[in-house]
């Protein structure tokens, strides 16, 4: 187990070397640079500019200063954010898209699965009308649609909770029905639908045979096979959801760290996108592997080799 | 989505899959309701801009965050105070201003003769046109008098889903949006049918070394986030229409051409392909005749799910503010609009939400429809 895990994060570190590549030569590769203003540079300050980033010396050599740096946790200097390293940004913004992200990602879990399972116990039923009719319309509407109707609706309309903003718990919760609404969706539909052929499988047709009580039956050996598309469902998408929703943080105007990707693209700030880029690659292999073990401990069948 | 199982009858003259699958189709009423609604939007797209009395990028100054109404604009109150506003630009004494029906008339004098160019005050205006200085007979006025009534007539104006903050008709916005945002769709998601089914194609048909290769680079293409990969396809080549589309449809290929290398891969080895190579049917025909219409049908139901993806996708490019620009517009941008200005002007946002729901809700159930009449596991 533990040997696996080691094995796994070893495995990890080509994969994080070719993502950081490609990032970074393709951020490269686009026409501009973080110095770019309406008014253009004196060229004496932009050639003193650019030695202090070791914009002079050639891209490989550059390259190599940035994976050196990289290796040692130094993220550099952001570009558009004078004052605040790469690192500091992430210090401040990524606990709150952490916590946003992971209130999210709960409610969805525990909501989802619940209904998921209840729509498919009660088969055919209203209840299972009701289910996957309101999981469609979870899937369907996209959620910049949903993150201003809601804000219009118990914000604007209704005064119940702040539009925007943040600070208080009161600020948390439209953001965080925001993320878990669509997530919720898709988990209860995965739910149900495994939740039905887990029913009629053969270690439950056994369970029932041996007389356990219908819980039991239902809680331990049905879902317990239906929570596995779930549980591989839930590695990406528990990454993109900590890592912050850009629409949700525009939106409602929270300081994560989702919106660093498109704002450092378009504002030329290359430490910043190559910081977002190894974040949020890292944290996609680390829920990969956690989804991977929770995999063979749900399912002694998977072995780890 | 329904999971109702339709019987089918067998009847003696046999019918084609298309046949079949076309039946089973009409049965389902969400996705008859859906594509009527499909239409509809379309239609509205394709045909309503040339339709509505103003254009999209028509700005008036005068109406701006007007509120969605059936009447027609100005409102009886408004009329006075804008002519007065309008006359007093123009520095000539004002006397009574009257309005009788959709003519407003005052007499106005000034200290030398009246210059005939200052109707051009009322005119300017979006509230009045045809504006004309009349004597007190009714007849033009005569050069060089310096009393005169000046008449215009109000320019009644229907904002039926309201303005813009900039005072631009939402209706007519909204119009070239569904064009917008359905023609990138069906363009974006044809590119992807053409990509994704050439490479899947030739991958599956080839099989062995080349197909470990190809698939191995979609694989990697696969694990660069896609949004990211847009923005910097974007950031790249700058913005325009064709360049969305595109950046759209080079993302949403892969998964096409997945379908399409698993579907060929596994066609190929079927009992029936066998039997027809045993009976001697040459390789063209049992392409035509086998593996052709058993792939078409997982790849019409990927691609009704991918419009909708790319319309989604282009939404979100431009709520971002990476899409289309302005005075252009799609569904994405105005929702974007609307979520800035939705206090005090919430119809800016609820129109295009609404919209843009209703389409993508139509493609799904439209997507779903087909799913269950292609899918032979359902027979």
């Amino acid at each position: 187990m533990f040997a696996y895990v080691l094995r796994r994060f070893a495995g990890a570190v080509p994969t994080l070397f070719i993502i950081v590549t490609i990032a970074f030569f393709m951020i490269r590769l686009a026409p501009g640079g973080p110095f770019d203003l309406e008014r253009p540079l004196d060229p004496l300050i932009m050639a003193n500019l650019e030695r202090a980033f070791n914009f002079d010396k050639p891209l490989w050599q550059q390259y190599l200063i940035y994976l050196g740096n990289l290796a040692q946790g130094d993220l550099g200097p952001s570009f558009t954010r004078r004052d605040f390293t790469v690192m500091d940004l992430f210090r401040t913004g990524l606990p709150v898209s952490i916590q946003i992200g992971g209130m999210a990602l709960s409610i969805a879990l525990v909501v989802g699965v619940f209904l998921g399972a209840l729509a498919a116990l009660r088969q055919n039923t209203w209840v299972d009308y009701m289910v996957v009719g309101t999981a469609t319309f979870g899937i369907t509407i996209p959620t910049f649609v949903i993150a201003p109707l809601l804000s219009l609706f118990f914000g604007v309309m209704m005064g119940w909770l702040p539009a925007g903003g943040w600070g208080t718990w009161q600020h948390m919760v439209l953001p965080i029905a925001t993320l878990a609404l669509p997530q919720i969706a898709i988990i209860a539909r995965l739910t149900r639908g495994a939740t039905i052929e887990a029913l009629r499988s053969n270690h439950v047709r056994t369970a029932r045979a041996y007389g356990l009580p219908n819980y039991v039956v239902v809680g331990v050996h049905a879902l317990r096979a239906a929570i596995l598309p779930v549980v591989s469902y839930l590695g990406p998408t528990a990454a993109a959801l900590l890592t912050g929703s850009v629409v949700v943080e525009t939106i409602f105007g929270i300081p994560g760290i989702g919106r660093y990707f498109v704002q450092g693209a378009l504002g030329r700030d290359y430490t910043l996108v190559m910081g977002t880029v190894v974040v949020i690659a890292c944290f996609v292999i680390v829920f990969n592997l956690i989804v991977d073990i929770l995999y063979a401990w749900l399912d002694p069948r998977v072995r780890y080799d | 989505m329904t999971d109702t199982v339709l019987p089918v009858e067998h009847h003696a003259a046999g019918r084609s899959l298309g046949q079949d699958a076309w039946i089973r189709l009409r049965r389902n009423r969400a996705a008859v309701a859906s594509a009527i609604v499909l239409l509809l939007l379309a239609l509205a797209g394709i045909v309503g801009p040339w339709l509505t009395p103003h254009s999209y990028d028509r700005i008036y100054p005068q109406y701006v965050r007007a509120p969605a109404s059936l009447e027609a604009y100005p409102k009886e109150e408004a009329i006075l105070p804008a002519f007065e506003s309008a006359l007093t630009r123009a520095r000539v004494q004002i006397g009574e201003v009257e309005v009788s029906g959709s003519t407003v008339r005052a007499p106005v004098s000034d200290g030398e003769a009246l210059d005939p160019r200052i109707v051009r005050y009322i005119d300017r205006s979006d509230l009045f046109s045809n504006a004309r200085l009349e004597d007190a007979d009714g007849n033009p006025l005569a050069e060089g008098a310096s009393e005169g009534v000046m008449v215009a007539d109000v320019q009644r104006l229907r904002f039926l889903f309201g303005t813009d903050a900039n005072g631009r008709d939402l209706l007519s916005r909204i119009l070239i949006g569904i064009r917008i945002s359905l023609a990138i769709g069906v363009l974006a998601s044809a590119m992807a049918l053409l990509l994704g089914v050439t490479y899947g194609a030739i991958a599956g048909y080839l099989g062995g070394r080349v197909d470990n290769l190809m698939m191995r680079v979609v694989d990697i293409l696969y694990s660069l986030p896609f949004i990211f990969f847009v923005i910097l396809l974007v950031v790249f080549f700058g913005r325009s229409f064709v360049l969305i589309f595109i950046a759209i449809g080079c993302t949403e290929w892969l998964d096409m051409a997945r379908i399409v290398r698993g579907q060929t891969l596994t066609i190929k080895r079927q009992e029936y392909v066998q039997a027809a190579e045993a009976l001697g049917v040459s390789d063209a025909g049992i392409v035509r005749r086998h593996i052709i219409p058993n792939a078409l049908g997982p790849v019409v139901v990927f691609v009704t799910l991918l419009v909708p993806k790319a319309i989604l996708l282009e939404s979100l490019l431009s709520f971002l503010g990476l899409g289309v620009q302005e005075p252009l517009t799609s569904l994405g941008l105005l929702i974007a609009e609307g979520a800035s200005n939705m206090r005090g002007a919430a119809w800016l946002l609820i129109y295009p939400a609404v919209t843009l729901t209703a389409i993508l809700f139509a493609l799904n159930f439209l997507g779903d429809g087909l799913r269950d009449a292609l899918d032979p596991k359902d027979r």
